[in-house]
């Protein structure tokens, strides 16, 4: 469990997959679901390498929105004119309308997604319709990240000015030194 | 046996349309038209520094107690002692994610027993469980199931409370969940006894 509060920044909701996406204190936190399993995974702001924003149409989501208008468009037509059942005619348009809604709404305003790549692993958060949202989130992460890379680097020309005269072990030595002790 | 499931490993910067991985060059701030697939893309590039411990030799640390080396690696002071084991660990053995401190071997052995939730990258969702039971609970509820199902909802609901609380997180929905299997329950109860009540009733108007 992660101690301390977060803030929900954005979802990446695909055909296979579930994603949350929160800012915590020091990183980008991700959490990915599969039935009742929840996968966390963390890009730490100070190993953020790479933060992207594109807008793209998403083919898949685009040509099934699009199928679905076109065969429950074409049963309501032919019901309508063919078989002359408006009443169905209407109950088919009715279902196939949230459809054509959909894909209209994905033609004008498309799908925002911002990506950051980290040392380890990436995240993806995706806004369909909250364009604001979408940049305003992009901006705050680039800030963080680079509030804490410098803050790092301060910190780390402190430490180099007082550093000892004799280096110790360092992380190569890591292994004999434990092996040694073993 | 299960096959086993291919992992697909990152290996850092890639174009965010087509996939394709981005080399040292092609990671810059601005809009970067990708090489594969020519499509463009707007970024932030970082160069993050390499995280640098601060690791005393236990020369330098003397002071008039004197310092303690580390178990480990015998020239560095130690800074801290584990705690679960009590080793003097220096900074380099020092593996603290929010659990305290602790010696690499205490950390791999709590890790491999699940005993670190703070380093736990894998849970179960026990809101969405206790939720699932209560919702299935109201739709077998003709079928005297509400009472199992509610009394699984809360069983599930009092592991989410806990879990809800160690990550801050708001428990209301949480609440309404708990609401709604206890009134099940009650239900449940009521309707079983409206069932036996009635069957007495028939049976003593038959005789």
């Amino acid at each position: 469990m992660t101690p301390g509060k977060r803030k929900l920044l954005g979802r990446n909701v695909g055909a296979m997959s579930r994603e949350a996406v929160y800012e915590t204190a020091d990183a980008i936190e991700s959490e990915s679901r599969a039935g009742y399993e929840v996968t966390r995974k963390r890009v730490l702001l100070e190993e953020v390498l790479l933060v992207t924003i594109h807008t793209e149409l998403g083919t898949g989501y685009f040509l099934l929105t699009l199928l679905m208008t076109l065969i429950l468009g074409s049963i309501a037509v032919v019901l309508q004119f063919r078989a002359h059942v408006p009443i169905a005619a209407m109950i088919v348009a009715i279902l196939g309308l949230p459809f054509l809604v959909l894909l209209v709404v994905r033609l004008i305003w498309k799908v925002d997604i911002v990506t950051v790549f980290g040392r380890r692993s990436k995240v993806v958060m995706r806004f369909s319709v909250h364009k604001r949202r979408a940049r305003g989130v992009y901006g705050r992460i680039c800030s963080r990240a680079l509030e804490v890379q410098r803050a790092m680097v301060e910190r780390q020309s402190v430490v180099s000015e007082i550093s000892p005269p004799s280096p110790p072990e360092d992380i190569a030595n890591d292994a004999g030194g434990a092996a040694g002790s073993a | 046996m299960d096959a086993p499931v291919p992992m697909t490993s990152y290996e850092g910067p890639s174009c965010p349309r087509c996939h394709a991985r981005l080399t040292a060059d092609w990671i810059q701030s601005g809009t970067i038209i990708c090489p594969d697939c020519n499509k463009p893309f707007e970024a932030t590039a970082f160069r993050p520094p390499q995280r640098r411990l601060e690791v005393v030799s236990v020369a330098a640390a003397l002071t008039p107690e004197g310092a303690n080396a580390c178990a480990n690696h015998a020239h560095n002071a130690a800074v801290t002692n584990c705690v679960r084991c009590g080793l003097f660990i220096c900074a380099l053995c020092n593996m603290d994610v929010g659990t305290g401190p602790h010696c690499p071997s205490c950390f791999d052995r709590l890790q491999a027993d699940d005993a670190l939730s703070p380093a736990a990258t894998r849970y179960r969702d026990y809101a969405s469980m206790a939720r699932i039971a209560m919702i299935a609970g109201l739709f077998f509820s003709f079928l005297f199931l509400g009472v199992p199902f509610g009394a699984v909802s809360l069983f599930y609901a009092r592991k989410a409370f806990k879990q809800l609380r160690d990550e801050g997180r708001s428990k209301i929905g949480l609440i309404i969940v708990i609401i709604f299997a206890v009134l099940e329950i009650i239900a449940g109860i009521a309707w079983i006894a409206a069932l036996i009540v009635g069957l007495a009733t028939m049976a003593k108007v038959k005789k």
